[in-house]
């Protein structure tokens, strides 16, 4: 039984000039002891879907659960659900120590179990020795910890956290991220986090729920998403480097069909297991979409070889990107970190037949994914 | 060539004499080390001239302001002269007396009767309106149709003068034909003759009364807008802790609105203690003695008895009282903005 389920959710947000639909028909369940991680650019509508659940937004339409209730009509109060805010909303006219036992305090626990229960937390996210100062001056990993600590002191069955790295260092947020998937398998909660920041999703999450323009995308594993993404904009947003588009259009000759990139820059044998979409769907503009991944400089028997010349090479140290200029186009894969090229050096490349996405031009929908969906379930 | 020399002398004399060091100082360790690291940056070393240049700056920026503190400074030192001698309107001469004013003052009844009348007013005009005002910004801080209208009326009371608002007051609280004391005698009949600041009784019920009437608004302006800066993160984590509303109001609003109140009451009190009008407008101190604050005392004093040096020295003493009472306030007003910002 789903922990947290949203049913045709909707947000509408009305002001006299305009209305906006922040949320639109939103359905997803949320297992108990999941990771979800609710992904999408800014203003995609997932902190708004976020304050739903845990009630600081009215739902405008839908229904939310949290367990076997029904909580639309429940105040934050008592939805029982922890969230770790964005900025940390720390209260910072009390001390560290105030601040974490506040839930505790807000219920009348007494004194000595609030005491009991403040040394646990800290300990846990190792925060003992701030317990006396002010929240003014905490660096903001240290915020971070204390607004974690003062969600879990409640151990709580959900726990909502929006955004909580966006604000701290690389270093810090690496370690952070770390810190909160440790919590995750210690607890056993539930968790819904909100980032914009692929990495952090895929690092994080037993699920990921893409989301875009107020609308659900895509709700998978982050090897779901990677290698069948239901559409442009998932495969778009998730891998980094950004995956590579081009527009193809479909050559038969006497031999063998191929897809051929419209201006020209190269041509693939189309792969045999495409057939049956295309004669399906004659008419459609085709992209094809290539991950910087499966692209290697080494020929491993891949029938399609590119030929192109190095424009931008980037130094990263543990991996290298390569972006090459193939005739009118641009192509950007892996290299490892003991290869090395120079501006307008000659490279030939290969691509992975059976890795390469196919989308419609018009709709973005991914077909080879449903193709692939299909195939699986057979 | 000559350029070259001239370059080398200045910077020969700079090794000779060491220039004048400023003071150890926050401020000056910045500017010393600015100094220093053009000089080696340059190749040459700073002169005099910019050295006096770089220090009389701060003065000079400021000459502006102090021109505009003379005609504050010149009658307040004057006032302060004036309660060291014995300047009486109906004497032709006077002369130093020291401290005299002074003691006489403070051995006298008067003066701790007006301290007291003063001290009253305060307590329980400032009390009340911090109250209500606390009360009606908190009603008002909604986005109910109710509160919209009421909010911008809010401001009414404080576009009458306070001189008018008083004989109007005045007027409505006659026991011959004020509205007030009609619709009193409504409910019962003997308090159409209620005699308000005609009695010494209800003296001061009835000034503070009216100053409530008049202030109340100030206080609850400056509190809505207090509550409306208010950063909701912190208002919002405490509903999702479990929070009820009576305890996030205790734990979070009133702590968080604190230096708001002391703003409204660091000017309310000043305004208070050197009241005037009301009272005046009033009853000018009585009925006897039971409205004679601070300042009417020291008016009757300068203005009445034509005793300068007395008058005076009251406004001294009330200075002093209003500048150690606001000196307090700021300074605990600005540990907790400190406090309160993260």
């Amino acid at each position: 039984m789903p922990s947290v389920r949203l049913q045709q959710v909707n947000k509408i947000y009305r002001s006299k000039r305009e209305r906006v639909h922040a949320v639109r028909d939103l359905n997803l369940g949320i297992t108990e002891g999941e990771f979800m991680c609710l992904l999408g650019p800014s203003g995609c509508g997932k902190t708004s879907s976020l304050r739903m659940i845990v009630g600081l937004e009215s739902i405008s339409s839908g229904e939310i659960w949290i367990g076997d209730r029904l909580v639309n009509d429940l105040s934050p109060q008592e939805r029982n659900v922890a969230m770790s805010f964005e900025s940390y909303a720390l209260y910072t006219h009390l001390s560290v120590g105030e601040n974490i036992t506040f839930p505790l305090k807000a219920k009348g626990m007494p004194p000595p179990e609030r005491r009991k229960r403040l040394v646990e937390v800290a300990s846990m996210l190792e925060i003992s020795s701030l317990l006396k100062m002010t929240p003014s001056s905490l660096s903001s990993g240290q915020m971070q910890q204390v607004s974690l600590a003062r969600a879990l002191i409640r151990e709580p069955s959900v726990f909502l956290l929006d955004e909580p790295l966006s604000h701290l260092d690389v270093n810090l947020r690496v370690y952070t991220r770390n810190r909160i998937k440790r919590l995750h398998t210690e607890l056993d909660t539930t968790m819904i986090y909100v980032t914009h920041d692929q990495l952090e999703a895929v690092a994080l999450a037993d699920r990921i729920a893409v989301m875009n323009f107020a609308e659900l995308q895509q709700v998978g594993t982050r090897e779901e998403l990677l290698d069948r993404p239901a559409n442009r904009f998932v495969a778009d947003f998730i891998g980094e480097p950004p995956i590579n588009f081009y527009e193809v259009e479909i050559q038969e000759d006497l031999r063998e069909t191929t897809l051929r990139e419209t201006s020209g820059a190269f041509s693939l044998p189309l792969p045999s297991r495409w057939e049956s979409i295309l004669d399906q769907l004659e008419g459609t503009v085709f992209e094809i979409g290539v991950r910087p991944h499966d692209i290697t400089l080494h020929d491993r028997g891949y029938p399609q070889s590119v030929q192109g010349e190095c424009e931008i090479f980037e130094f990263l140290g543990e991996e290298n990107h390569l972006t090459l200029k193939v005739g009118e186009v641009r192509m950007t894969l892996v290299v490892s970190n003991r290869e090395f090229f120079e501006t307008g050096e000659k490279v030939t490349v290969y691509l992975d037949p059976n890795r390469i996405h196919l989308f419609s031009k018009d709709s973005g929908a991914c077909l080879s994914s449903q193709l692939g969906s299909e195939s699986a379930s057979w | 060539m000559f350029h070259q020399k001239r370059f080398l002398t200045q910077s020969v004399f700079m090794k000779e004499a060491s220039p004048v060091r400023p003071k150890a100082g926050r401020d000056n360790v910045y500017v010393e080390a600015l100094i220093s690291f053009e000089a080696r940056n340059t190749g040459r070393s700073v002169s005099r001239w910019r050295q006096f240049q770089d220090k009389a700056k701060p003065y000079l920026i400021i000459l502006p302001a102090f021109l505009l503190t003379i005609g504050i400074l010149v009658p307040f030192a004057t006032g302060v002269y004036w309660s060291l001698t014995d300047y009486n309107l109906m004497r032709p001469q006077f002369e130093f007396i020291g401290i005299g004013n002074y003691v006489e003052l403070f051995s006298g009844g008067e003066f701790w009767h007006a301290l007291k009348v003063s001290g009253v007013y305060v307590l329980f005009a400032v009390g009340t309106e911090l109250l209500l005002g606390l009360i009606i910004a908190l009603l008002l801080n909604q986005e109910t149709f109710l509160a919209k209208i009421f909010r911008p009326l809010l401001i009414l009371p404080l576009l009458i003068a306070p001189v008018i608002a008083t004989l109007i007051w005045k007027l409505m609280m006659s026991t011959d034909f004020g509205v007030i004391n009609y619709f009193l005698s409504l409910f019962n009949p003997e308090l159409k003759e209620f005699p308000w600041a005609g009695s010494p009784k209800y003296a001061m019920l009835t000034v503070v009364l009216i100053d409530v009437w008049i202030f109340t608004p100030f206080i609850a302006l400056l509190l809505l807008a207090g509550l409306r800066s208010l950063p909701q993160p912190p208002f919002e984590a405490a509903q999702v802790d479990g929070a009820s509303r009576w305890f996030i109001f205790r734990v979070l609003t009133l702590p968080m609105l604190a230096p708001f109140m002391v703003i409204a009451l660091i000017f309310r009190i000043i305004d208070s203690i050197r009241m005037f009008d009301i009272p005046f407008a009033m009853t000018k101190g009585g009925p006897g003695d039971s409205l004679m604050n601070l300042q009417i005392q020291a008016y009757t004093e300068a203005f009445t008895y034509l005793n300068i040096s007395v008058g005076s020295a009251y406004m001294f003493v009330t200075w002093v009282i209003i500048f150690i009472i606001s000196k307090l306030m700021v300074g605990y007003w600005m540990k907790w903005r400190q406090r309160l910002s993260a």
